[in-house]
């Protein structure tokens, strides 16, 4: 492992920190520990760009994939700051955010691999699809992030363990729902884009189906299906949320597949 | 000058002694300004349902008894009362006791409903508007200063005024867990009962956009629908109703249930799986309880509601012992505050004393050492500034000892006169505030 390995281990165990804190402060309803995740979440906005600006200068091209993943990871945490700055009531998703961005930054961390720049793809392609890759998975992220926080409130208000005392402090089920279809309506086209140009790109090499491309697709089509329900027949709530997490249950086994083979 | 509380409460005073008693705003500086003719340098009046009190900072020399007879009789005036009658329900505080008291109240420690945030409010408005018509000035102020940052301090550090403890605004609370903005929110008032009239009012404070009212009789729906600005419907309508509503409260004499798990699964797909939040407020249940399985629709009956606020109530309960304690602290602290503060100017007189005697003696030595070389002279000075400061030391340290202690009073009366401190005048006077 590089000292640049080990850079990138901290980043994530940054996210991670604000991650837990995140958590334990929306168990006991606040205190230090919110103080301690907003500090974690911080220091990770700061680190992470100096920390890829460094991977970039020493890797270059090679190191595209980490970067992006990286640059995903900081986008996400970056978003959900500058969100809670505007409607403080989005505090609580922190928790989310900052395990979304732990979890990208955890890839980031384990493709460790330089890009090889004279496989079947073309240098731009890959670039592409990369991109599109990472965007639409930085969505779905915030989709699936959204869809479990509203099942656990929705949980919550069935089973009517709800106190009132959390009114006025959690998001709303109503903007979780919209938070988690709005990622799938960004996610999606970006998504499709990037299976497309690696389908095209992996037809022109030897042809042969890899497992990741099956199960890439498959997420795919869960997300088609589920975008299709909400849009057409006001798919909304607990069923849809649970086949946003299932799709990216599916996109998350695709990644890791990609992190084994790096 | 000292802190004085002086009134009644809903715990010492029933209803019919706290109305008579009750103060309109623009009589609460009047009553004051008698107070100041009385007994005090400086008074304000707080009234609201739950209580009737004066806060005042004794005139020098005023003495509780004589000054809390003076008030009984003030109050017994206002209120048009025998004095026997009024006197068993006044409470009196004095010093530190009225100060806790005082902080006790901001803090919303001594309210019916304990965490209330009216309190702070009413408050506030009443040491305002006694101020402006000249009851009450500086002497009041910092104390009224401390007060309010208290009671801000012990919001802002506990959860005691967080959670609702009423049913109707257990339901908003709720609703609005599940929409964001109630004013987008319909809602739809079946039945004319108090109950659920109470909780749509919370609901209409709260913003919702519209109010339908159900009920059999149109003529019932039409009244209640006008008293709360909202639109009559038949109870025959129900079905259509309930597909374009999104808070359902229902509060009828019906026996048996109104709305079932089928009416409202057949109008899921019509809804667009909008959520539906569903309050049955009536006993007996006039929604059945399976409905709340059904998805995107809540359910939630009066004992459902009654068990939050209760929850509520004790989580309330737990963070006003937290409170109590932060309280306790704050008066410790300002205690100190206060010591210092009194200390303060004889402190400094004593050391400006000591250092003008040690000025005086170098210079009356000074021709009868022009002999010695200029390190002896030196060192004759810094003699002189040693030997000063260590007798200085000595006392600042034995008189900041009394600094929390009963007989700070008379320590500082001792410290002067044995250092031969004449009092300033009246004029030069640093206020002190009323001594708590």
């Amino acid at each position: 492992m590089s000292a640049l390995d080990l850079w990138f281990l901290a980043g994530v165990f940054i996210f991670l920190t604000s991650a837990l804190a995140h958590l334990l402060a929306l168990w006991r309803r606040g205190g230090r520990s919110l103080l301690v995740a907003r500090h974690a979440l911080t220091l990770g906005l700061v680190y992470w760009p100096l920390l890829l600006s460094c991977w970039w200068l020493q890797r270059g091209g090679e190191g595209f994939n980490r970067l992006t993943l990286g640059a995903s990871a900081w986008g996400v945490a970056g978003l959900y700051s500058l969100s809670v700055k505007r409607a403080q009531r989005l505090e609580q998703l922190g928790s989310v955010a900052s395990v979304i961005a732990a979890t990208l930054g955890g890839f980031a961390f384990l493709f460790t691999r330089p890009i090889s720049l004279n496989e079947e793809m073309s240098v731009w392609a890959l670039y592409g699809h990369i991109s599109l890759a990472t965007l639409g998975l930085t969505a779905f992220s915030v989709s699936a992030g959204a869809g479990a926080f509203y099942l656990w409130a929705e949980r919550r208000l069935k089973s009517k363990q709800m106190r009132a005392v959390e009114g006025g402090r959690l998001p709303s089920l109503i903007t979780l729902d919209e938070l988690s279809l709005k990622g799938l309506l960004v996610g999606f086209p970006l998504y499709t884009l990037a299976l497309l140009i690696g389908s095209v790109q992996a037809l022109k090499g030897q042809g042969e189906l890899q497992l990741s491309y099956v199960v890439a697709s498959a997420a795919w089509l869960i997300y088609g299906g589920v975008l299709q329900a909400r849009l057409t027949a006001g798919w909304r709530g607990r069923r849809a949320a649970w086949l946003t997490l299932t799709a990216f249950a599916a996109l998350l086994t695709v990644l890791a597949l990609y992190s084994m083979r790096s | 000058m000292e802190l004085v509380v002086f009134g009644l409460n809903h715990k010492t005073a029933p209803l019919h002694i706290r109305e008579r008693l009750a103060l309109r705003e623009e009589e609460q500086a009047t009553l004051a300004l008698q107070a100041n003719e009385l007994c005090c340098e400086e008074a304000f009046l707080l009234s609201t349902c739950n209580r009737v009190e004066l806060y005042g900072a004794l005139k020098e020399g005023a003495t509780g008894e004589p000054a809390e007879q003076a008030l009984s009789g003030l109050f017994a005036a206002h209120a048009s009362l025998e004095l026997s009658e009024l006197t068993p329900h006044l409470y009196h505080y004095q010093g530190d006791e009225a100060l806790l008291h005082l902080l006790r109240v901001a803090s919303s420690l001594d309210s019916m409903v304990v965490g209330e945030p009216q309190i702070l409010g009413q408050l506030k408005g009443a040491y305002e508007r006694c101020r402006d018509e000249g009851a009450t000035a500086r002497l009041l102020s910092a104390l009224m200063d401390q007060a309010l940052s208290v009671a801000k301090r012990v919001r802002t550090h506990t959860e005691i005024g967080r959670s609702v403890v009423s049913i109707s605004s257990v339901a908003v609370n709720l609703a609005e867990q599940i929409f964001e903005q109630l004013t987008e929110s319909s809602v739809l008032l079946v039945g004319a009962g108090e109950m659920g009239e109470l909780a749509a009012q919370h609901l209409l404070q709260a913003g919702v956009g519209r109010l339908f009212v159900a009920n059999r009789s149109l003529e019932r729906a039409s009244s209640l629908a006008e008293r709360l600005g909202g639109h009559p419907r038949d109870l025959t309508e129900l079905p259509e109703l309930l597909t374009s509503a999104d808070i359902v409260i229902t509060s009828t004499g019906a026996h048996g249930y109104l709305i079932t798990k089928d009416l409202i699964a057949k109008r899921l797909k019509a809804r667009k799986y909008r959520p539906l939040f569903l309050i049955d407020i009536s006993v007996p249940r006039n929604i059945e309880p399976s409905v709340n399985e059904l998805e995107n629709v809540y359910v939630y009956d009066v004992d459902d509601l009654n068990e939050i606020a209760s929850q509520n109530k004790a989580s309330r309960a737990r963070e006003a012992n937290a409170a109590e304690e932060m309280v306790l602290e704050e008066l410790k602290r300002l205690k100190g505050l206060q010591a210092k503060r009194e200390l303060g100017p004889t402190l400094k007189a004593i050391r400006e004393q000591v250092h003008e005697l040690k000025r005086a003696e170098l210079e009356w030595a000074a021709p009868r050492l022009a002999e010695l070389t200029p390190e002896q002279q030196k060192l004759v000075e810094q003699l002189a500034e040693r030997l000063s400061n260590k007798l200085l030391h000595g006392v600042m340290t034995g008189l900041k000892g009394y600094a929390e202690r009963p007989e700070r009073a008379l320590a500082i009366e001792v410290a002067e006169q044995l250092f031969g401190l004449t009092p300033s005048s009246p004029s030069q006077q640093t206020p002190r505030g009323p001594r708590t």
